[in-house]
Parts: structure tokens; sequence; C-alpha cells
């Protein structure tokens, strides 16, 4: 058993997080020198459990998984319930439990229990229920929770489980049709949220909720006191970086806190600052190789629960780089997503190493001959 | 029955085809959004790079001003009569000082009042240390604090090493008090005997910019900066430029909260300003104005009691460099550098004695007899004299165009005709009525050439020193009469505005409404002496940069103002009278300069200027000329109340002369036979 775990981890996909996440502790370690507590020692200690973590789900059977699917969903809406009801504020957000000494982010474990619910549901359901019904099944078992976290406000959050389920749900091999009535519902509901509910007086987000997402549209009207100022400060630091970046030293909009928050939803700009293009080119091909491996799982992977969940997985971390980077570089709305293996926080942290851990999983198992013999499958390129 | 969960069986395998294609689909889209994002950042990291940043880092640098030595200036055989020294400012840094702090009103007394004003708190706290009044401190910092808001602003008031350490170790008792080290002028001349007399209001002093000065025009072309010294009076003014130099600059990054963040690094070196060269003598400006101080005491020794100012001017005829201008009372220059002691006496309006206007440049006199060579040249020129012409030389004079019959009177009871020279000799003034009387027709005729001439020899117009604050003088016409506001809004007007043949004859002689100022007669007599050239006065010879070679431009050398083709005949025939006012029996200051060497050529003047307190009262002047192995000197000398020129003015001009040509010269009282 063992041996065949070890014989059939994907080692490219290993060392390609094993890498951002070290490169992610070497540039924590830089920006936070000049900041109040030990950052660095804590993500340490987060990507350390979530290393060990990973190795140890990679070793869970996905059947497992499948099989708990529902007590994984209940304790989803419960926890979500929770920090709705009773929890910690962080900055005017209450996203965190605080539980015997230690807090943690609800929303950020539901997106890996969500896509391992939804990828059950949706396996086991193939060619029972119509594929309309399985649409909808799909949107009200992510919706609810996905209300849930958008109240708490967890705008980004819940974004992210839309992307989950869009991904999921093309993987899948949901109708076109599908897609072109959620798309249109989308858009019908961002014109209510931003134009015609406030309008008529109904505010959906608050004011400065609005402002934060659109700001990236108009970054010159920006002023530096108000909503803006993060991007620019952000804009500046990459700017800053030139080709080959300041290096530490001179990395000056970081060291001297003109770049807000910048080991958490900024920290792409401090490596846009200090190391250049070349540095944020090279981390964007590391998240690219990464999400190759995982792309790869799903096509590798000998069960529809397997694929959907690698496509889930890989969706939900295709989201999160594309939204954080872009916001740093003015493409895209600000909306507190961290970045992958880089920015500091023990729950994301962990629930990302924890999903490579899944795709490990599922890779591994692909290969074991436990699993019903299914036809062989065209892998990528 | 929708969310039942059916038994676990296997289900179909995925179809490998469209999943393969799906999950490239999926891997195009990813491919996609990460090629824009690294376009995106090729844009801003390459392609634009620091366009976004250029601001931001900018506005993170905040530089400051290292000021520049300010120039030396040397008198004209080097010697330095102002130097620099350094100090340490203190500013205040009107940033972080607390905003709206009112103290109006306040002193030192109320602390009780300022203890709830936390930024009087701190100025109150600042004024004892550096032992200061704290209004002057609230008021030093309030009156510059609209011209400089943000800035640090920089207090008038210099401080010791231990007071400066004094405050640093408590700086949250001082927040935003802050140092700069800074220059101030510093005068070593004064403490060497041989030179220590400088003329402050000439050599000027250096104060904080005012509003004023940045619309001065006198600052044109220079660019002052908002903060910082310039001069304000003097050649410090005039050359301003010069002696500036340019300022250095520091920049130092600060982080988001405000915190300097590592060392200051320098962005430009301070240029120290150019050296300027006057053409004055150290030594021959103290001996100008000891000898002002020693007429006054000849003059009160000869009952003058009314004696208190007086000037010199000792000046080169043929190139109008000046070697000494001295006015009395003086001051010494340090009253403009801290600690400031015995400023409030040199500028307290009430002082009568106006310490401040310089006498030889900036102050005017009635010039008396002094000015009857000038009213000869007229006379002269207009055709009204020519060689061998007489006149009569009557105890008194009363004008057939003067309807008053008023009786002129000469001063001595002589009665004869004579020429021009004898009359100089002899100072008569009825000669010189009738040629004022002449001038009279001449107006009557529509002809004002008697001020014509004036005029041209200088009176009338500031001459062009360059130190500013020279003054015009007075040379009355009918034009000014008619709008004299005294005359105008008189109980007279229609009387009193009219140009009557009085006010020519007077003129004739010195007097009447006729204002010069010793400067103004040294350019005249230069004029007698150089044969008929008006030459451009100056105190300043070239400008050299600080390490000694001259700046471009740096060579002052005014040309003349006009040549007046003074024909040799009638030079000739003043030079005469004035040899004779020097060494006949009958001339005026031949007590003085007859034995003199060597020989001096010059006219006594005692021009009265009648008060209520003094109604005998005259300014005692004495102006001429000498000349030894081809180095001329023109002198004049003026004792304001000083009674007869040729007893106080005539040896105080000797001195000076004594000086100059190394001869010897023991001072004494002048004989009371001038006028």
């Amino acid at each position: 058993m063992i041996r065949h775990y070890v014989k059939h981890l994907d080692y490219l996909m290993l060392a390609t997080v094993l890498s951002i996440s070290a490169f992610g502790l070497w540039i924590m370690k830089n920006a936070t020198r000049n900041d109040p507590g030990d950052l660095y020692g804590h993500q340490l200690v987060y990507v350390s459990v979530g290393v060990v973590g990973m190795l140890v789900v990679a070793a869970i059977p996905p059947a497992w998984m499948r099989r708990a699917h529902w007590p994984l969903y209940g304790f989803v809406l419960v926890t979500v319930a929770v920090v709705l009801a009773a929890g910690t504020s962080v900055n005017g957000a209450a996203r965190w439990i605080t539980f015997a000494g230690f807090q943690f982010q609800p929303s950020e474990f539901s997106k890996l229990l969500l896509i391992v619910g939804l990828a059950a549901l949706l396996a086991s359901r193939r060619g029972i229920t119509s594929p309309g019904r399985l649409t909808l099944l799909s949107l009200a078992y992510v919706g609810l929770p996905a209300i849930l976290v958008f109240r708490e406000p967890d705008f980004g959050t819940a974004l992210v489980l839309a992307a989950m389920l869009m991904g999921m749900l093309f993987v899948y091999g949901a109708p076109w049709r599908h897609f072109v009535w959620m798309l249109l519902a989308g858009a019908i509901t961002l014109a209510l949220i931003f134009s015609i509910l406030p309008g008529a007086g109904i505010h959906v987000l608050q004011t400065y909720q609005a402002d934060r997402l659109t700001a990236f549209l108009h970054p010159e009207k920006l002023d530096p006191q108000q909503n803006g100022y993060n991007l620019q400060a952000s804009l500046a630091a990459v700017s800053h970086g030139g080709v080959g970046g300041t290096g530490v030293k001179n990395a000056t909009q970081t060291l001297f806190g003109y770049l807000p928050e910048h080991a958490t939803d900024f920290v792409f700009a401090v490596v846009g600052e200090e190391r250049g293009f070349v540095g944020a080119a090279w981390l964007i091909a590391l998240y690219a190789l990464l999400l190759w491996r995982g792309l790869k799982v799903i096509t590798k992977s000998r069960s529809t629960f397997g694929s959907l969940v690698a496509a889930g997985v890989v969706s939900m971390l295709l989201f999160q780089i594309t939204i954080n980077i872009g916001m740093t570089i003015g493409l895209a709305p600000i909306t507190g997503i961290p970045l992958p293996f880089m920015s500091f926080g023990g729950s994301h942290t962990l629930t990302n190493l924890l999903a490579i851990g899944v795709l490990q999983s599922i890779h591994v198992h692909a290969m074991t001959a436990d699993e019903p013999r299914m036809a062989t499958q065209l892998a990528l390129a | 029955m929708f969310l039942e969960s059916p038994p676990p069986r296997p289900e179909p395998a995925p179809d490998p085809l469209p999943l393969a294609i799906r999950a490239a689909a999926l891997g195009i889209i990813a491919a996609a959004l990460l090629v824009v994002l690294l376009f995106r950042l090729w844009a801003l990291q390459v392609l634009h790079a620091g366009q976004y940043s250029a601001a931001a880092v900018q506005s993170q640098v905040r530089t400051s001003v290292v000021p520049a030595r300010r120039g030396d200036i040397v008198d004209r055989h080097g010697d330095v009569l102002v130097s620099s020294r350094t100090a340490i400012a203190v500013q205040v840094n009107s940033a972080t000082f607390p905003a709206g702090t009112n103290c109006n009103g306040l002193n030192r007394h109320d602390r009780k009042v300022v203890i709830d004003r936390p930024g009087c708190l701190v100025l109150w706290r600042l004024a004892n240390v550096i032992k200061q009044p704290f209004p002057q401190v609230w008021k030093a910092y309030s009156s510059r604090l609209s011209a400089n808001q943000g800035y640090p602003i920089t207090l008038p008031f210099t401080v010791t090493r231990p007071q400066v350490a004094f405050m640093l170790e408590r700086h949250n008792r001082f927040p935003a008090i802050q140092f700069q080290r800074t220059f101030v002028r510093d005068y070593p001349a004064l403490d060497n005997p041989a030179l220590g007399a400088i003329n402050p209001n000439l050599i000027g002093h250096v104060g904080a910019i005012t509003a004023d000065n940045l619309t001065d025009p006198a600052f044109r072309g220079e660019n002052l900066p908002r903060t910082g010294t310039a001069g304000q009076t003097g050649i410090e003014k005039s050359y301003d430029g010069w002696l500036r130099g340019s300022d250095g600059e520091t920049a130092q990054m600060f982080d988001a909260s405000g915190q300097p963040v590592r060392s200051p690094y320098l962005v430009r070196e301070p240029v120290t300003g150019s050296t300027v060269h006057l053409t004055l003598d150290g030594h021959l400006q103290k001996v100008a104005q000891d000898a002002i101080g020693r007429g006054i005491q000849i003059a009160l020794n000869d009952r003058q009691y009314f004696a208190d100012s007086g000037a010199v001017v000792a000046m080169n005829p043929d190139t109008g460099a000046i070697y000494a201008m001295a006015s009395y009372p003086t001051y010494k220059p340090t009253v403009w550098v801290p600690p400031y002691a015995g400023n409030g006496r040199v500028t307290d309006p009430n002082n009568k004695l106006t310490p401040q206007v310089d006498k030889a440049y900036a102050g005017s006199y009635p010039p008396g007899s002094t000015f009857k060579p000038i009213t000869a040249v007229a006379a002269w020129m207009s055709g009204l004299i020519g060689p061998g012409s007489t006149r009569a030389c009557t105890t008194s004079f009363q004008s057939p165009n003067d309807f008053s019959h008023h009786t002129f009177n000469n001063w001595g009871p002589v009665n004869a005709v004579i020429g021009l020279s004898k009359a100089l000799e002899i100072s008569c003034d009825t000669f010189f009525y009738r040629l004022g009387d002449q001038f009279y027709d001449r107006y009557q005729a529509g002809s004002n050439v008697f001020q014509q001439w004036i005029r041209k020899l200088g009176y009338g117009a500031a001459p062009t020193v360059d130190v500013p604050g020279a003054v015009s003088g007075v040379v009355p016409d009918q034009h000014w009469k008619a709008h004299y506001p005294p005359f105008v809004n008189g109980p007279n007007p229609s009387i009193d505005t009219l140009w009557e043949p009085g006010d020519d004859i007077q003129m004739a002689i010195g007097q009447g409404y006729l204002l010069a100022s010793p400067l103004q007669q040294a350019v005249a007599y230069s004029a007698l002496e150089n044969g008929g050239t008006i030459v451009t006065p100056h105190v300043v010879q070239s400008i050299t940069g600080s390490d000694g070679s001259l700046a471009p431009g740096g060579n002052v050398a005014p040309k003349p103002q006009r040549d007046l083709h003074l024909p040799v005949s009638l030079l000739d025939e003043i030079k005469t009278g004035l040899y004779g006012a020097t060494h006949a029996g009958d001339g005026t200051s031949t007590s003085t300069f007859g034995s003199f060497r060597p020989t001096v050529y010059g006219k006594t003047g005692t021009a009265e200027v009648p008060t209520v307190q003094c109604p005998d009262c005259s300014d005692a002047w004495w102006a001429g000329w000498a000349e030894q192995n081809g180095r001329p000197l023109v002198v004049v000398a003026m004792i304001h109340n000083g009674g007869h020129g040729g007893v106080s003015a005539a040896p105080v001009a000797a001195e000076v002369f004594a000086d100059f040509f190394h001869t010897r010269y023991q001072f004494q009282g002048g004989q009371d036979q001038s006028r």
C-alpha cells in the first residue's frame, strides 16, 4: 500500500506546490520584516502542518471522502451559520470562529468540502436525474452555503464557490444552454445589485463594498484616502519593480508601509516589487504548471467523482489566482481573495494544501486496481 | 425524492473524448487568463516601468535645504570686512506643529493659559530655553506661518549647543522643534583697530526673507526661495544675487506613518557665494568715521550745541570709485546678528538721529556756499559770465525783479567789483545773488537754464550708485513749487506756488529749497576736478568666485554718465578760486589747508538751517580735492548743525586727505573766517 502510494504520487505537482510555498515563505519573511508580530513564523507553521496534512489526505482513498460527503455538507452549513450568528469580526467582517484559542475561517474549508460534496452528488446522479434538474440541484447545493457566506460578508469566497460550480458543471458536461442561462442570471444579478436596486433605494451591498469592487475600473479618479488607495499602492509597488525587481532592500513601497495588506491580499505586489517582471512571470509559470498537473488528473481519474473533484480544485485555484493577481494589477475588482500558497493565513493555506492532497489522492488511486476498471482515458498533452 | 441518496453503485465511466476535450477547454481558458495577466504585467513592469511608482516614490521623499555659505565682502586691499560664521537656527516644523495654535496676547506669566494650548506650551518652553520673550517667539512663528504653511519655519534665533542638547533630550516636550545649521554674518574687521569701522547702512544687513522681498524689483531675476535670508539693505541687498551662492539639498525617505527611514543623502552640494570686492579702503573709512566725531566735538566747542550728525564722502574723481563713505551717528552691524544687542535703539522709530538713514547718500541738506562753483558753471555755460567777467560784491543786494524789494545780505563787509575766482575765494554772496537774479530774467523769458545745468551736474536725481537708498535731493523750479503740497494746501497757495526772484537768488548760493546729499556734491566736484565728466559713483569694483578667480560679469567698472564739455577757461578760473579759498589770506579754509601738502583746492559752506529750537543753526560743509603722484581724491565733509564749514567741516576733510596722502596733519578746529 505504502509503496504503491509512494510510487504513484504526482511528484511534479508536489514539487511545484512545495516550490510555490517555499517562495511564498521567502517573500513573506522579507516583506514582513518591519511588521509587528511574527507573521513569517506563523505562516511557517501553517505551511508545515498543511504539507503534512496534504500527504496524509493523499493517502485517503477518494471513496472514503465520497461516503462522508453528506456529513461534511452538514458541517459546512453549521459552521457557516455559526459564523453568521456568533463570529469574530476582523476589519469589519465576521468570518472567523474562535475555538480553543485558534481562529479558523469556515468559509475557506467550505470550498474544499463543497467540491467533494458536489462531485459526489453529480457523480452519483449521473444518468439518473435529468441534466436540467441536476443543474438546479447543484445551484441549490452550492447556493445555500454561498448565500450564507455572502452575508458574512465574504463576497470573494462566494464568487469562488460560483466559479467552482461553473467549472465542475462544465467538466461534468452540463449542456451549453445551462451556462447561457446561468451567465444571464449572473449578469442580471449584477445589474440588480449595482444599479437597479440601489436606484430603488435597496442596497444589497454597502456603498463601500460597491466602491471597492468598481474601483479598478477607474484608477485615475481615486482619492488616496479612500478605496482606491490599495490599488494605487499596489500599482506603484508592482511598477516600481521594473524588469528585475528592486531587491529586498530597495522595496520601499513594501518595507515602509506604503503597500497595505502586503502579507495577505497584495502579496503578489510584493513579488512584483522585489522580484520584478522576471519573478512575477516565474511565479505565474509555476502556477500554470500546477494547474496543468491538476488538469491531467481530470483526465487520468478513473471515476466521474475523481474528475469532478479535480475540476473543482482546478477551477477554485484558477479563479483565486486570476482574481488575486488581477486585483493587484488593476484588472479585477478588489475582493479579498488570497493568493494560494502565498498569502498569509492559516485557514486558506491549509485548505489549498489539503485540496492538493485530494488531487494527489485521486491521482494515486487512479492507478489502483480496486477501482472498477474503466475504459482507457485519453491523457492531456 | 429529489434528494434521496440512491444506493451506491459503480457509475458509468466518464465519456473519455468529450472529457478530455472539456478538460482541454478548461486548460485553454486557464492559459488565456494567465496570458492576460502576463501581458498586463509586461505593460506595468517593462513597457511603462516606474510610471505608477514615480509619483508615489516622489511623495515619500522629502527634501530639505542645505544653506549655502554667503560670500565675503572685502575692501580694496582684500581685508575682510564681512564674513560668515556657522550657527544653529531653531525651526518649528509647521507640518507637525498643532494647527490653529493661537497665543496672541499671552506672555510668560500666563502659564495656566498656556498649558491648555499644546502649541503655545511648546513655544513657551522654547522661549524659556533660548531666553527670548515668549511673545516675540510667538510673533516670529505666527508672522511667518502663512507664507510657509507645511514647511519648517526658521525662527530668527540662534541657539547654543547646550540648548540644543537640552531640547533634544526632551524631544517629547519639544515636538516639531528642529534645528538647522545655518550661517550668520560675522564682522572680523570690527576687532581690528586699523580697520574697525564699517558703515552698517552702506554694507547692509541680512534678514529673513519677507513677503515684500518676493515682489521687490531689486531681487528680480534672483528667484528667491520662500524661506531663508536675503540682504535687506546696502551692498548685501544690491549684490545679494552674487553673495548668496546657491543652497544645496538633502533628501530623506519617510515611511507611511511619517517616520524618517534610512539616512538623509545629499542631492546637491551647496555653492558658497561670490566674494564682493569693494572700492572702499577699510582704514580710510575708519579715519573718516572718527573724523566726523571729532568734527562734531569741534562744533560743540564752537558753541554749536545742536551739532549731532554728519557725513564724509571720499571718492576718486576720475573713476567714481568711492574710497570712504561714512555717516554719523553709526552703529555696529552686529545689531543685525544674534544676539541682536543694541537692535532696539537702532530700529526705534522715535530715535531722532535716525542712524539707519545714511547721511552721506540717503540724507539731503542745503549745500550752502559749496554750491557756488556749480552756480558759476551754470552761469558760464549759459553765457551770463565769461573770461574776465566781473560783478559787484556789495554788502547787500536788491533785485529789480523783486516787488517786495527784499534785501539780500552778504556775510562779509566787502564792497568791490571782483571776478569769479575772487568771488569763490572770499565766498561773496552778492556776486552770486546777481547771477541768480539774471537766471530769474532767463526764467521770465521762458528758460529754466539754471536748473538744467544744476541737473547736468547730477543734482536733483539720485546718483546711480550701486547701493539702494540714494536720495535725489531737490532742485526746485516753478513746477516743483506749484505742486509742493505744503504750498498747494497752505494758507496762500496762489502766492506760495509762484516762482519768485528770491528762489533763484537763494539757489545761487546753495540755499532756498535746494537740497543735496554729500554724495551728489562729490560727483559734482569730481566733474570740476576731472575736466567736466560726470562719473558713476560705485562702491564695488569686482566680484570673484570663492576660489579667487574673477566671476563672469564680475568686473564692475561703470562708465561715466556724461561729458559736460566744460571749457578749460572756466575750470581754471574755478580752480584758481578754490586755491585762493584754501591758501589766500582771505580764503575761507586757509587756516586748515594753507600749509597742507599736497595742495588742496576746496570750498567751505555754511548753510543756514534754522529751526524753532535753533534759529541760528547752520550745516557746516567742505568740498574739494587734492592730487599727488597721479592719485587724485575728492572729499566732501558735512556736519549737520555744525556751524561754520571752515571751523568744523574743513578739519574733517583734512584728516581724510592726510591719511590718504600719508601726510602729517594736526587735527584742530579751523579759524572762524568761513562762509
